[in-house]
Parts: structure tokens; C-alpha cells; sequence
């Protein structure tokens, strides 16, 4: 787990290897971003001098966290700079580190994004909405992109993504949970017939975009995303992340009005039980990490534990409520 | 009945949750330090209910293996759905065993998966209801939320 204070003059001392300047970095005291618990977010605010003139600038410095998620930095980092490559509204990454010498942990830099993820306004959500489903529209197949395993038809993709987060699942718990692996099962043996296969956010939502006025200044958090079907981002936001704005049923109609993409009751309720399965599965990496001391915070005990069994709860839920209409 | 130590392990959290409550919070600007201080609040919280309690998983997974027993009696053809099954703990073996079962029963239409529906899917569903409710205080702190601390 980062030391801040620790971090700071480490943090000074790799921007002055890194940026030309006249006689070094300054850097402030770093600012904990206070939002998502898969990387820790800082501000860092630097100054120094280049050609005789003095420069004030601010960095995101984003830290990798004993592979919270399943996710790592380098994956990341290729994926934010193929989109932005492709046009999309993605902060700059300025540097990457792997060596652990420097503070510990991999880590990158991104220029600073003004503006705001908190709350939105209503034309900046409409266009968060816009550009979600812009980045569903991309023609992926002739970008560069940067996944290890792309799907070959749409099929696969439930099968690869349901693979992967009970990969993670298995690395982080400490006794198999069943319902997860019923789960698993379920969902490859109930995916949808009108599936798709383009670009995947993986965690959209309230939280993560920047936005300034009316318009969306970046997409943040990139860790998820993959190729696989729209439908896994309509439902993450809708059924997950952006229920403190509005509930499930008015983000279908809202989708549906903004973006013209529908979504039947059915295909909702199966990528909610996705997502869940999901959420509860990278959460019980959480636990792992705290175990471990990789990170000892209680918010890693909280995700690790009553978090994901509040998913597991909810997926059971649906689940079996589909044995019972089996049953009729 | 034995004379516990004084203070005892839960004084001393229910000592631990106050104080970050009444002396820490209420001075505390920061709002990720802020939301830390409730989560260490729910964690503690967390800790004063297991140590009342049973801390162990012992009786959870004798009640799933008897189901699983009666589960193979009436359908002994479920045994090869459990071949190969291992862990390093007895709950590790148990529990991959009811993951194995609850598995077959999604992908089968018969008996023997009504059976599992029926009988060990109720308990898995009840036992981890239970655990949620355990760990429920550091889901209600999760969010950073003072309690009775209003800044």
C-alpha cells in the first residue's frame, strides 16, 4: 500500500528524471482522489522551471494495487492509449514505471483533466451516454487494439469474460462459493441469441468520466475493458453504477431515447446477472489482498467480503428466479 | 464458567469504535481519510460480532456435507459429478463439491438437478445470506457515512 509521504519525494525525484527542467521538481503534498478502489488516484502537483520560466503543472499519478481486480497496469495503459489513438476522449499517459524500485508498485502519470466526476449535469450524462455508445459503434476490427484474446464470434466472448473473472474469483477467495460457480454455468448456458462483439468499457458510470459544463472531457478507468457485447456497458451503468442517478427501469428507457439501442427485459435481466457475477467476482480479489497485508485498509474487507456477497446475493436471486419460471 | 481478562477483546473494540467516532471523525478534513475512519469503524463492528459469535465455518460445512450425503444416497449417480474433487481444507472439499452440484444442475434437466435445486441450493443461498448479514456493518460503513458525527 502506498505511503504517501513516503511517496512524495520518490514521486519528485522520478518527475525530475523525467521532465526536462532547469534544477528539478517540486512536488506538493499528493491528493488522494477520492473515487474507486481498484487503483489508488493521486493528484500531484508539481513545479519547477524550464528555460528560466517558471511552470505550476498537475499529474494524475495512478498506482496499481497488489492486482485488486485482476487487472494490471500494463493492459491498462495499452488500452487508454489505443483509444485515444482512435480518437476517443482519453487522458494523456505522460509515463509508465514497472520497476517496484521506484515506489513500489507499478505505476503511470497522465496529464491533468480539468473538470469534474462528480455528478453530472443533464447534457453532460446525455453526452457521456452519446459517446458510450459512440465507442460501442467503432469499427474495433480495424483499429489497433491491444486485448490478448480477442473473440472469434460473439459466443465466445461470454465464455471469455466469464472465464476470466472466475479466474480472478479463484485467486482471491479463500473457500469456493458455490453460487458463483453455479453462476458461471448459468451464464454461458443463458447468453442471449442477438449478441455482438465490439469495443467494451467494462466500468462506465457516474464516477468514471470527467466532465466539464455540458461535455465530457475523458473517460476514466479503463481496466475492464475488452471486446465483447454492448449490452455488459448498457447494464453496468444501468443496473450498477448509475443507480444513484437513476433507477434500472428509467436507464433502459433512458438509453433507448438517448442512443436508440433497446434492450429487452430479457437481455437486461441477463446482463445484470453478468454483471453481478462479475462485480462479485473481481471484489473477492479485495479479500485476498487484505489477507495478504498487500493492502490492509478496511475498504478491501468491506469489498472483499459483504460487498461481493451482497452481488452473489442478487445474482442468486435472479437465478433462481429462473428455475422457478423453469418450474411452471 | 471462566473469568474473561479485563478489559476484554470486544471493551477494548467497542473502546476502538468510539474513538475514532467522537475524537478522530469529527477532526478528520480529509475525505478519503474520512471515509476510512467509518470503514475501520464498520471493520471493528465486524470483529465485536465474530468474536460473539462463531468465528468458525465448521458447523456451515457440516450442514452442507450432510446434504450432499443425502443428496448421494437418493441419487448415486451424482458421484461422478464429485470425482476428483479436493481441496486443502475439509470446506474447500465440501464447497467445491456443492459448487460441482450446483454446476450439474444448471446444465440438467432430471431428478437428481431438481434434487439439488431443491435441497442444497436453499442451504448455499441461507448460508451465504448469513455471512452477508454478518459483514453487513462494514457494508452500512462502506460509503464513508458518519453515524451520530455530522461535520
Amino acid at each position: 500500500m502506498l505511503n504517501v509521504e513516503v511517496a512524495r519525494p520518490q514521486i519528485a525525484a522520478y518527475l525530475s528524471a523525467k521532465l526536462s527542467t532547469d534544477d528539478g521538481v517540486e512536488v506538493g503534498p499528493l491528493e488522494r482522489i477520492t473515487i474507486g478502489h481498484s487503483r489508488g488516484m493521486f493528484r500531484v502537483n508539481a513545479s519547477y522551471r524550464q528555460g528560466g520560466e517558471a511552470v505550476e503543472r498537475s499529474f494524475a499519478l495512478r498506482v496499481e494495487q497488489a492486482g485488486m481486480f485482476g487487472t494490471n497496469t500494463l493492459d491498462e495503459v495499452r488500452t487508454m492509449r489505443s483509444m485515444r489513438a482512435a480518437g476517443f476522449p482519453v487522458a494523456n499517459i505522460r509515463f509508465v514505471e514497472f520497476d517496484p524500485a521506484v515506489i513500489g508498485t507499478p505505476f503511470f502519470v497522465m496529464d491533468w483533466v480539468e473538470g469534474s466526476s462528480g455528478p453530472p449535469n443533464d447534457a453532460a450524462l446525455r453526452d457521456y451516454v452519446t459517446k458510450l455508445h459512440e465507442l460501442h459503434q467503432i469499427d474495433w476490427r480495424k483499429k489497433e487494439v491491444p486485448f490478448a484474446r480477442i473473440p472469434s464470434v460473439p459466443i465466445d466472448a461470454v465464455h471469455q469474460q466469464v472465464d476470466r473473472w472466475m479466474d480472478v474469483h479463484r485467486w482471491g477467495r479463500v473457500l469456493p462459493e458455490p453460487l458463483l460457480e453455479e453462476a458461471a454455468t448459468w451464464l454461458k448456458r443463458n447468453a442471449p441469441d442477438d449478441l455482438h462483439l465490439t469495443l467494451v468499457h467494462g466500468d462506465p458510470g457516474p464516477l468514471n468520466f470527467i466532465h466539464k459544463g455540458d461535455e465530457v472531457q475523458a473517460f476514466t478507468d479503463w481496466e475492464f475493458s475488452h471486446i465483447g457485447d454492448p449490452n455488459e456497458d448498457w447494464l453496468f451503468l444501468g443496473g450498477m453504477r448509475g443507480r444513484g442517478v437513476m433507477e434500472p427501469p428509467q436507464w433502459r428507457e433512458y438509453i433507448a431515447d438517448v442512443t436508440g439501442h433497446v434492450i429487452t427485459k430479457e437481455t437486461w435481466a441477463y446482463w445484470d446477472v453478468f454483471n453481478q457475477f462479475k462485480g462479485a467476482c473481481a471484489n473477492t480479489s479485495a479479500l485476498r489482498i487484505f489477507i495478504t497485508g498487500a493492502n490492509p485498509a478496511p475498504n478491501m474487507a468491506a469489498i472483499g467480503t459483504a460487498l461481493k456477497l451482497s452481488m452473489v446475493q442478487h445474482l442468486s436471486t435472479i437465478i433462481g428466479m429462473s428455475y422457478a419460471r423453469e418450474g411452471e | 464458567m471462566p473469568e474473561a481478562k479485563r478489559p476484554t477483546v470486544d471493551e477494548v473494540l467497542a473502546g476502538a469504535v468510539h474513538t475514532i467516532e467522537n475524537q478522530l471523525l469529527p477532526n478528520l478534513e480529509d475525505t478519503w481519510a474520512r471515509a476510512a475512519a467509518s470503514q475501520l469503524m464498520g471493520t471493528l463492528e465486524y470483529a465485536r460480532g465474530l468474536i460473539a459469535g462463531d468465528e468458525h465455518v465448521d458447523a456451515r460445512v457440516d450442514a452442507v456435507e450432510g446434504v450432499i450425503a443425502d443428496l448421494l444416497r437418493d441419487h448415486p449417480g451424482l458421484e461422478a459429478m464429485l470425482e476428483g474433487s479436493e481441496g486443502e481444507t475439509r470446506g474447500f472439499r465440501v464447497l467445491d463439491q456443492a459448487s460441482r452440484l450446483l454446476s450439474h444442475a444448471v446444465a440438467n434437466d432430471s431428478a437428481e438437478a431438481d434434487a439439488i435445486r431443491e435441497q442444497l441450493r436453499p442451504l448455499i443461498v441461507q448460508q451465504a445470506t448469513d455471512t452477508l448479514n454478518e459483514t453487513m456493518p462494514m457494508l452500512t460503513a462502506f460509503g464513508g457515512r458518519p453515524r451520530r458525527v455530522e461535520r
